[in-house]
């Protein structure tokens, strides 16, 4: 087995492999912000969830909630949204509507429940912080409207959980690090790779010196 | 001398099993999706981007030690260039070593390595915060991938035909990850022992697991961290026992 052509064969197929990977992520890219707003009407014994769970990305959540009588939220929980909605079924607070989306490019899933429960335990929800082991806390309104600023890092969730009879809702999301190396130098070391891979492999003939 | 006959038999045997193209096909196929995998998804903790990228490179290391790595052991004893190397003067235990590391760790390392480095490279001011993590997130992926192979070769060596090993090596492959999937998904709770026995069935679940966690009921248990590299274990020292002293090619 010749090792210099098998090491150099390796080497350019990485390299090249690097920079054509570079190229394509340079075209589709990342996401490092979103926003998202909306309007509900809830009615009577119903509350609207919204969720935002960072599943590998980090970055600050900031939740506005308008025309809401009360708002909590759990932060700094580990875990799917979705699977902590779940789990509130077992104090009667069914979800009837959920809508999820998962943003791969932002590193975030994020959406809205719509759960109904007697409008008492939906009052009461800072008292199940023990039972459940959340924090839940209750935020106060600023001017009418509700603002809850969170640093989120990966694999945490924030659940804001608005009471009202019609709720209007805008969140912000912003990416504080992407922990990308610029793609100049990773078009740079991919072409040293694929050069040195070349150089590698090359069959160097020796020559005979000049009688 | 002997060492020099040894080494001469493994890079026979490496001529064979990792021989071009289809390595260079193969690499520059799984670095690409996995440098493309860490620009377009954003990442803040290096096990979940070790875990991102490594999940399908798995799945192509377990494809490639089944139709190279073992059906190449099958290929050895069904075309008789068995019965060549077993001629060779080295010991059995010293060809049977051999054959599992250019058939199995030669292979896994190469294939598990490689698009962890390029990954490595695109987001290398994340790997730099927490390297260690990284690399036992490698280590991890690269115990499941020898565990496939030592399963796969052992199937090799006792089917002899190249199609049966593959089939049967595919099979089990398959089967194992199913099984894993039924036992997590009929299991009551995350800290039920049959949802355990899922997570342990993967030994980079096992290890990702201890390191994201922060509830102590989720942590895995110390059987956990065994069962995969105990099988791995045994199933090495079986293709090895078998090949050093029963084997009749």
């Amino acid at each position: 087995m010749d090792k210099k052509r098998l090491l150099g064969g390796l080497m350019a197929s990485i390299g090249l492999a690097l920079l054509i990977g570079a190229l394509i992520g340079s075209i589709i890219g990342v996401k490092t912000s979103l926003s998202f707003s909306g309007e509900d009407y809830l009615g009577n014994n119903k509350a609207l969830i919204i969720s935002l769970y960072s599943s590998t990305s980090e970055g600050t959540a900031v939740v506005e909630i308008s025309n809401a009588s009360q708002v909590f939220y759990i932060s700094n929980v580990t875990g799917d949204p979705r699977s902590l909605v779940k789990a509130l079924t077992a104090f009667n607070i069914n979800a009837t509507q959920s809508e999820y989306k998962y943003d791969m490019r932002l590193g975030l899933v994020y959406g809205t429940s719509k759960v109904e429960a007697n409008s008492m335990v939906l009052s009461a929800l800072p008292s199940l912080s023990k039972v459940l082991k959340f924090n839940i806390k209750e935020a106060s309104p600023e001017n009418g409207v509700f603002i809850i600023r969170e640093n989120m890092t990966s694999g945490e969730a924030l659940l804001v959980f608005a009471l009202g009879q019609t709720v209007s809702y805008n969140v912000e999301y912003n990416v504080s690090n992407t922990y990308r190396l610029p793609y100049s130098y990773v078009y740079a070391i991919s072409v040293a790779v694929i050069v040195v891979g070349i150089l590698v492999s090359a069959p160097w003939k020796k020559t005979n010196p000049s009688p | 001398m002997s060492l020099r006959r040894i080494s001469g038999l493994l890079s026979l045997d490496l001529s064979d099993t990792i021989r071009p193209p289809l390595l260079y096909f193969m690499v520059f196929v799984i670095t690409l999706l996995s440098v493309v995998l860490a620009y377009v998804q954003l990442f803040s903790t290096t096990e979940s981007l070790a875990m991102n990228i490594l999940r399908p490179t798995l799945l192509a290391t377990a494809l490639f030690l089944a139709l190279r790595g073992a059906s190449g052991i099958s290929q050895l004893i069904s075309n008789r260039v068995m019965e060549v190397y077993l001629s060779y003067p080295v010991s059995r235990l010293s060809i049977a070593i051999v054959l599992y590391i250019s058939r199995v760790v030669v292979p896994s390392i190469l294939l598990i390595t490689i698009p962890l480095l390029a990954a490595g490279i695109v987001l290398g001011p994340l790997i730099m915060q927490e390297p260690s993590n990284y690399i036992l997130m490698g280590v991890s992926f690269l115990v499941q991938a020898l565990f496939y192979g030592s399963v796969f070769i052992l199937i090799a060596l006792i089917a002899k035909s190249t199609g049966t090993t593959s089939i049967l090596s595919l099979l089990f492959y398959f089967s194992y990850n199913i099984i894993a999937l039924i036992l997590s998904s009929v299991s009551s709770s995350v800290t039920s022992t049959m949802f355990r026995l899922a997570q342990a069935m993967s030994f980079y679940m096992t290890v990702y697991n201890s390191l994201t966690t922060n509830i102590e009921a989720l942590r895995p248990y110390l059987w956990e961290y065994l069962l995969v590299p105990l099988l791995t274990l045994l199933s090495a020292l079986a293709f090895i026992l078998i090949l050093s002293r029963r084997f009749e090619p």
